[in-house]
């Protein structure tokens, strides 16, 4: 007899899986791999971890992150780099490029660590030591990378108000 | 704007960061889909991976190592007598070259008493060797920097590594168990195929004939004034000994002695107990 549990699971965590696939990932396409990704090795462990629906939702948090950080997942998924310049769009077109563009864009030049804690941070309200217990960080190494995150954002948001 | 304000650039992460998450979620079935394509995919891959790993191993050992079958190039000779060796009446070994033209040297097999005959080049072995086979039926054979071994009447063979700066000239085993290297860089013995080598202590600075014997241990003669000694197997040290069973040039699995230039053979399988050859 066929075994349901792990699609009934899928379903039923989809949306929160998806959330946080989407933030890490900073697009809709690129969260859907990444959660397919996730999914794939939560698949092969489905028996071990399909006790309640908290521990497999739990697990397959940490190995959505486990899987975003993966060095592995980063070369192989890797695109081609664009240069800013020419991906830019013309300036007739869109004369308003606001801040909310700029940082989306500064986002994504992020590590992936210094995203993850972003991500943790701001978008689940985690504290400081959970972070770190997550990631299998000290909590100061968390300040410091969020604190590096920002200071990225900064410096292209600064840069690009002095361009406009 | 010179500088972006620390809680307004973080309320401006949050938010981007919400509407990032916020994004169309995929469609369910569709995710699961990809999940098991990706799955199968992986499975599929995995095992194709392992298949190939699996011929390309078994390939690299199949070339690697000599076996019968193949044909012996022509105008081939017997480099020397000790390369030619009789395990029994239909099966035997010779190691033959073509040099000066082509000095590798080839393991030639004959199953049919020396009528026909194939075999396959050594590879690393371009010097004349010696083959012989032990009393436990293992086929020995050295020269070049190789020693090689084969446990299954020469369809296989496999290399012994030796010690370092050790050459193979002066190797030899009588039970194909106890392995000894007899030469000017020491004196070396290895217990088994997988063993270490352990280094003997010389008993003499004089060059020394080597005989192992079918205890395991050796005997080791010096012709300057013909003393012996003796190492029985898993000691290192050689004590002089005169023992009469010791010493007796070994025949495959049996010995052999002549008490007197016109007595007759005697054989033997333990340097004990000596029974006349009837002819």
């Amino acid at each position: 007899m066929p075994d349901h549990s792990f699609d009934d699971f899928v379903r039923t965590s989809l949306p929160a899986l998806s959330r946080q696939a989407n933030a890490l990932a900073g697009s809709a396409d690129r969260g859907a791999d990444l959660l397919q990704d996730t999914l794939v090795k939560v698949a092969k462990a489905w028996r071990r971890i399909r006790t309640d629906e908290g521990t497999a939702l739990a697990y397959t948090r940490k190995a959505m992150l486990n899987t975003y950080l993966s060095t592995w997942r980063t070369l192989r998924r890797r695109g081609q780099p664009v240069p800013y310049e020419d991906d830019r769009p013309a300036p007739d077109a869109y004369h308003t490029i606001d801040s909310r563009d700029v940082l989306r864009r500064a986002m994504a030049t992020l590590p992936r660590d210094q995203r993850a804690v972003l991500v943790l941070g701001y978008l689940e309200d985690l504290p400081d030591e959970q972070i770190a217990a997550i990631l299998d960080r000290r909590p100061a190494t968390v300040r410091s990378l969020r604190f590096r995150a920002l200071s990225t954002l900064r410096k292209h948001l600064t840069l690009e108000a002095t361009h406009v | 704007m010179s500088e972006v304000v620390s809680d307004v650039l973080e309320d401006m992460v949050r938010t981007e960061l919400t509407r990032q998450a916020t994004a169309p979620h995929p469609d369910p079935d569709r995710i699961l889909h990809r999940v098991r394509v990706t799955r199968r995919r992986t499975t599929t891959m995995t095992s194709a991976a392992v298949m190939v790993l699996v011929i390309v191993v078994g390939a690299t050992v199949w070339t690697a190592i000599p076996r019968t079958g193949g044909t012996l190039p022509e105008e081939v000779r017997l480099g020397q007598p000790t390369a030619l060796w009789f395990a029994d009446p239909d099966h035997g070994y010779a190691l033959v070259d073509a040099c000066p033209t082509a000095c590798q040297v080839w393991l030639a097999v004959t199953t049919d008493g020396g009528r026909s005959w194939h075999g396959r080049a050594i590879p690393g072995l371009t010097a004349a060797g010696h083959i012989h086979t032990a009393a436990d039926g293992s086929a020995w054979i050295s020269g070049g920097s190789l020693v090689l071994v084969s446990r299954d009447r020469g369809r296989t063979w496999r290399e012994i590594p030796l010690p370092p700066g050790a050459t193979p000239d002066g190797f030899d085993t009588y039970d194909g168990h106890h392995l000894y290297l007899v030469s000017g860089q020491g004196l070396w013995r290895k217990t088994g195929d997988d063993g270490d080598w352990q280094r003997l202590d010389a008993p003499t600075g004089n060059p020394l004939q080597a005989r192992p014997q079918p205890d395991g241990g050796l005997l080791l003669t010096d012709p300057a004034n013909g003393a012996r000694f003796y190492a029985p197997p898993g000691s290192t040290a050689f004590q002089p000994t005169d023992r009469p069973d010791l010493g007796h040039k070994p025949n495959g699995a049996r010995q052999l002695r002549r008490t007197g230039p016109n007595a007759p053979y005697e054989h033997s399988t333990d340097g004990h107990t000596w029974t006349p050859l009837p002819f």
